[in-house]
């Protein structure tokens, strides 16, 4: 990363909501690189991101906060760590009803947790507002592989709540910035 | 913990392994374990609506059935019904009323209690906030816990429910929503027989708590040492309560080290009624240690010593999506 970079990333499964978040916060269209969704049976939408989302928000004095949003599909797993290199933080976005939604949380998790170095928030999305049922047997079922990211339940429609999920990682980063070593 | 097995009868590929995924998150979450098993050998069945042989087979069973409907379905009129799709918390909730049907004395037998009489025998007219908390308290981690199933508190304005197994509230929507911007009052929980609980919702240990401490004296809470050093589990599931950018940095900064009162009020600078707040909602839902400080293994770091390299941009950042100075 050079100086004065920063760069965010969205990750996780299709039609989670990283194109919709990303759009909520850049200051200029999203850069998308749709294409037509043949794998209907995983989500049901017409277009899926197959190489990147990009988006920027401008910063006076500074080149700025860059936005990326991974491809979903596991086909495009390659394309992650490309991605993910000298980030500054990992947004995971889950489909709180998807059937697969452990198996999602583990390979997102899994591929950008980096044993804890990379600050990380989880959002998950679809849930109704009283159920903390599945935030937290989320967060519990990370914290047993001592994988310990904040869990928040989200709709990324209401940029509030994307807000949010910035707001838990910018905290993450300045606590990683005071050195304290693990506990 | 109980273990109970359900088996699947005509039930869609998508609809069982939806379901098998819910049971492996709820494993753990629940006073039952669920596994699957074949019908015969299972203590509870989910059926599919449609007739068929397989579902005409089980219709006249003693086992307890839910049945699966279509949402384009008319509703079934059998006791228990889930409408597909449903969320993890439908079937919690339709498993757990099922689960009191196997085992009809835990909920129906009058309770008794071996609590002491200061905790948790008081009159219901009792509105002293801090009486709600110490009881909890007590029920929770003192020295006689919770003996009975079900504790109830009186407030004005209706009455908090407290599961003692699972560890959770029930209570009227309403109530629970005025809860969160208001000052509602809750006398000491006491024993009581299952409550009526139709069109009541749960509230996790960790809300309810987050919901009460606003209300509570200043300071720590009388069974937290301020010499501790105080190091947080997990980061609490906030749902939909309110949340500030210094609960958040407190999230962050004691998830990472065990700190003492002190060392968090200089790295994270939070108010101390914040930080105060946080910590005792945090101990009172099982989610902060708190020993005794080793001072000589605490780090010595302030906000001011460290190096930052994106100090600047991040608040450059804030200042942008306009989020709390």
């Amino acid at each position: 990363m050079t100086e004065g970079e920063f760069k965010i990333i969205f990750t996780g499964p299709m039609g989670a909501g990283k194109t919709t978040a990303i759009t909520a916060l850049s200051d200029q269209e999203c850069v998308s690189t749709d294409v037509v969704n043949t794998d209907l049976e995983q989500c049901d939408k017409a277009l899926t991101t197959a190489a990147l989302d990009y988006g920027h928000i401008d910063i006076p004095g500074a080149s700025g906060v860059r936005l990326y949003g991974t491809p979903g599909q596991e086909r495009f797993r390659f394309m992650w760590p490309i991605l993910a290199s000298n980030a500054a933080g990992v947004i995971v976005l889950l489909n709180g009803q998807h059937p697969d939604l452990d198996e999602h949380l583990s390979t997102f998790v899994d591929a950008f947790w980096e044993g804890g170095r990379m600050p990380m928030v989880i959002g998950v999305g679809r849930l109704s507002d009283d159920d903390f049922f599945t935030i937290d047997a989320i967060t519990e079922a990370l914290v047993e592989r001592n994988i310990n990211p904040p869990v928040l339940s989200v709709d990324v429609r209401r940029k509030d709540d994307v807000l949010l999920l910035v707001e838990a990682l910018l905290c993450q980063i300045e606590v990683n910035e005071l050195g304290l070593a693990e506990a | 913990m109980k273990q109970q097995r359900l088996g699947f009868v005509g039930l869609g590929d998508d609809t069982a392994s939806a379901c098998l995924s819910m049971l492996k998150i709820m494993d753990g979450r629940s006073g039952i374990s669920w596994s699957l098993s074949d019908p015969d050998a299972a203590d509870v069945l989910m059926v599919a609506n449609e007739s068929t042989d397989e579902t005409r087979r089980w219709e006249h069973t003693s086992k307890p059935r839910i049945v699966v409907y279509h949402h384009n379905e008319p509703k079934p009129s059998a006791s228990h019904v889930l409408q597909h799709p449903f969320r993890v918390m439908q079937l919690l909730s339709v498993l757990e009323d099922v689960a009191s049907l196997l085992a009809p004395t835990q909920s129906q037998t009058p309770l008794k209690t071996d609590l002491p009489p200061s905790s948790i025998q008081a009159g219901a007219e009792a509105a002293d906030v801090g009486e709600f908390w110490d009881s909890l308290h007590e029920l929770l981690y003192g020295d006689f816990p919770a003996a009975a199933h079900w504790y109830v508190a009186q407030s004005d304005e209706g009455e908090l429910w407290l599961d003692a197994r699972s560890r959770r509230f029930m209570a009227d929507p309403l109530l629970l929503k005025r809860m969160m911007h208001h000052n509602i009052r809750p006398g000491v929980l006491r024993a009581c027989n299952a409550p009526a609980t139709e069109g009541a919702v749960a509230c996790s240990l960790f809300a309810m708590s987050w919901m009460i401490t606003p209300h509570l004296p200043a300071g720590l809470s009388s069974w937290i040492s301020a010499d501790s050093a105080f190091q947080l589990l997990r980061w609490p599931s906030f749902g939909s309560l309110a949340k500030s950018r210094s609960d958040l940095t407190l999230c962050a900064l004691l998830t990472k080290k065990a700190l003492t009162r002190d060392q968090v009020l200089s790295l994270s600078q939070a108010a101390e009624d914040d930080t105060d707040r946080f910590i005792n909602a945090c101990a009172m839902s099982g989610l902060m240690r708190y020993d005794k400080a080793d001072l000589q293994t605490l780090p010595g770091v302030s906000a001011e010593a460290a190096g930052s390299r994106f100090g600047g941009l991040i608040k450059g950042l804030r200042s942008r999506l306009g989020l709390s100075a």
